[in-house]
């Protein structure tokens, strides 16, 4: 095994408050690539973490306005300009019946954008990661609440990020090779 | 926990000084308005009376809204509503003047004799005194029990007596405000009918609620009485319902209003003809723009709904709006009554009666501080609510 390459510290923490604090522990440390995988949303973590808020609200706000425009222009398009029909005297083209048209096609632009944007910045779809044969890993969906510190990080060093991890508490610490 | 009295404090004070400033603009600007043109008189008491018992009666529905769903994060904001859930009692005397000058306030109302077994005087009397004394029921049960909540620490049979009863409560308030809006609003137009009317009333309504639970709200925070119970994250998710309930305004408003346009009935088109022309149309527009798109782009970030400057500003412009909706509604159903074209002295008339009354909400709400703790201490909510993170 002299190719492998070390990929991630991982530890293990049973209680969400300990993750909280550990969370807060990384951040003011240094480290900037780490993550945590928790079985259920907790509220606040990602403020402990340090997380950005995210583009995607700009994004959607994006998809938003294209949906909006292209519905007064299909609208107009396709009522005044290419086919005019005359349906009951209404005018061929007013904002009063275009209205549920711009909504809709606004709401279904802003939701595909949002969902294709949010699949694209959680980097999926995914078909494997290096974490994903690790027993206590995987218990992340069940149990238990999972620190992993990225060998990718600036500050890491097999040892020192050991003995840090053992430091904030955190039980089987284990490096992930690859 | 202990309770925590407003009485005395300095934002008991600001509220009472609101309050006054409130009343004494108000019946300035009413009584000028009234003197220049009198015909201004009966819509500006109806806007007035329909801004303040709309408001009242609605914040004792969020309270019972919040038994209703079990709601965690409201228990250590909850008592701003219900003190000024107080003023509902008092909804009959405000409408009392209606209910004898009824002839005056809805002209040729009795003069449609297929809607006369439900408009006809005596049943509208009954009506309307049932609705209040509804109010008055909702307010001694729901706000009652929470405040029986207040002295029996460890044993949670008020709160639960509301979880019990409040969504009957609930659906008696859709019922009464719904028909409270026909009886009170769409009278003045005895020939048209909308049955989303009710519910548009309702959405202006809550909206406007949770600006003033919002204003009071920022000033309680800002003068510290609460320290420890309320956060930033309660501002947070009052913003966020302030922000959807703009959106839900627009949707029925443009609901009524499309269907009519679209369908282009004589019998239905003429309301909104009517409110389009003679210079009405400065309201609907005006309506339009500080109802719905102001408060949507002021609010549509999320770091904003922290922000106290922009939410209060955001509260302070939907209440202005909705007193322009209720003006929009009322005032042109006078134009065969002395008031023909778009009249700025109706508009100060009715914005006079709509400041004297909110003047006498906050007099009482700063009154009731005296008399119940300013926190819901025993809600078994309550340690949920102050460590909510929204």
């Amino acid at each position: 095994m002299s190719d492998s390459k070390n990929i991630a510290v991982l530890g293990n923490f049973k209680d969400p408050n300990k993750i909280m604090h550990a969370a807060n522990k990384v951040r003011e440390s240094g480290y900037t690539d780490f993550d945590i995988y928790t079985p259920y949303p907790i509220h606040g973590l990602d403020k402990a973490m340090g997380v950005k808020r995210s583009i995607l609200p700009y994004i959607s706000f994006a998809g938003a306005m294209f949906g909006l425009s292209n519905a007064v222009f299909l609208m107009w398009w396709t009522g005044a300009v290419d086919y005019k029909l005359n349906i009951g005297g209404k005018p061929f083209f007013s904002v009063q019946f275009g209205i549920p048209i711009m909504f809709e096609l606004t709401v279904l632009l802003t939701g595909l954008a949002t969902f294709v944007a949010l699949w694209a910045l959680c980097g999926l779809p995914k078909w494997y990661s290096d974490l994903q044969d690790d027993a206590g890993f995987k218990s992340a969906v069940d149990d238990t609440f999972v620190l992993s510190i990225f060998a990718t990080d600036q500050r890491f060093s097999l040892e020192t990020t050991t003995k840090f991890m053992n430091e904030i508490g955190a039980d089987d610490v284990r490096l992930i090779e690859a | 926990m202990k309770p925590v009295n407003l009485g005395g404090t300095q934002f008991q004070q600001n509220v009472n000084k609101t309050s006054i400033i409130c009343i004494g603009v108000g019946i300035v600007l009413a009584i000028a308005g009234m003197a220049m043109n009198q015909a201004s008189i009966l819509p500006a008491y109806l806007v007035g009376a329909m801004y303040v018992i709309g408001i009242s009666v609605t914040a004792l529905f969020f309270s019972a809204l919040q038994f209703l769903v079990r709601a965690g994060w409201s228990a250590s904001i909850r008592r701003i509503p219900e003190m000024l859930g107080w003023f509902a009692q008092f909804a009959l005397i405000i409408l009392l003047p209606i209910l004898i000058f009824r002839n005056s306030f809805y002209h040729g109302i009795e003069n449609i004799p297929s809607k006369a077994p439900y408009t006809n005087t005596p049943f509208f009397i009954a009506r309307v005194i049932g609705y209040c004394l509804f109010w008055f029921w909702m307010h001694r049960y729901i706000i009652g029990n929470s405040i029986k909540q207040d002295s029996m620490p460890g044993d949670y049979a008020p709160t639960l007596k509301n979880y019990k009863r409040s969504a009957p409560f609930v659906l008696g308030y859709a019922l009464t405000i719904t028909f409270a809006a026909f009886d009170l609003m769409m009278a003045l137009e005895p020939h048209w009918f909308s049955t989303i009317f009710g519910l548009y009333y309702f959405a202006g309504n809550f909206v406007s609620t949770i600006s003033v639970i919002t204003l009071l709200f920022i000033s309680v925070y800002n003068s510290g009485e609460l320290k420890g119970f309320i956060s930033k994250e309660h501002m947070h998710d009052l913003g966020k319902l302030m922000f959807a309930f703009t959106i839900f305004w627009t949707y029925i408003h443009f609901s009524q209003y499309f269907l009519i346009w679209y369908s282009n009935l004589p019998e239905e088109t003429f309301y909104y003809i009517d409110r389009t022309k003679n210079g009405w149309e400065i309201l609907g527009w005006a309506s339009l723009f500080i109802h719905f798109i102001v408060p949507f782009i002021l609010l549509l970030r999320q770091d904003v709904k922290r922000n106290f400057t922009i939410v209060k500003a955001a509260a302070i412009i939907i209440l202005i709006a909705h007193f322009i909706d209720l003006s929009w509604i009322i005032i042109p159903g006078y134009r065969e009554h002395g008031i023909e074209h778009f009249d700025i002295i109706a508009l100060m008339s009715a914005g006079g009666m709509v400041l004297f009354f909110m003047g006498l909400l906050l007099f009482f709400t700063a009154k009731r501080m005296n008399s119940i703790s300013g926190i819901a201490h025993n809600d078994p909510f309550l340690q949920e609510s102050i460590d909510l993170i929204s």
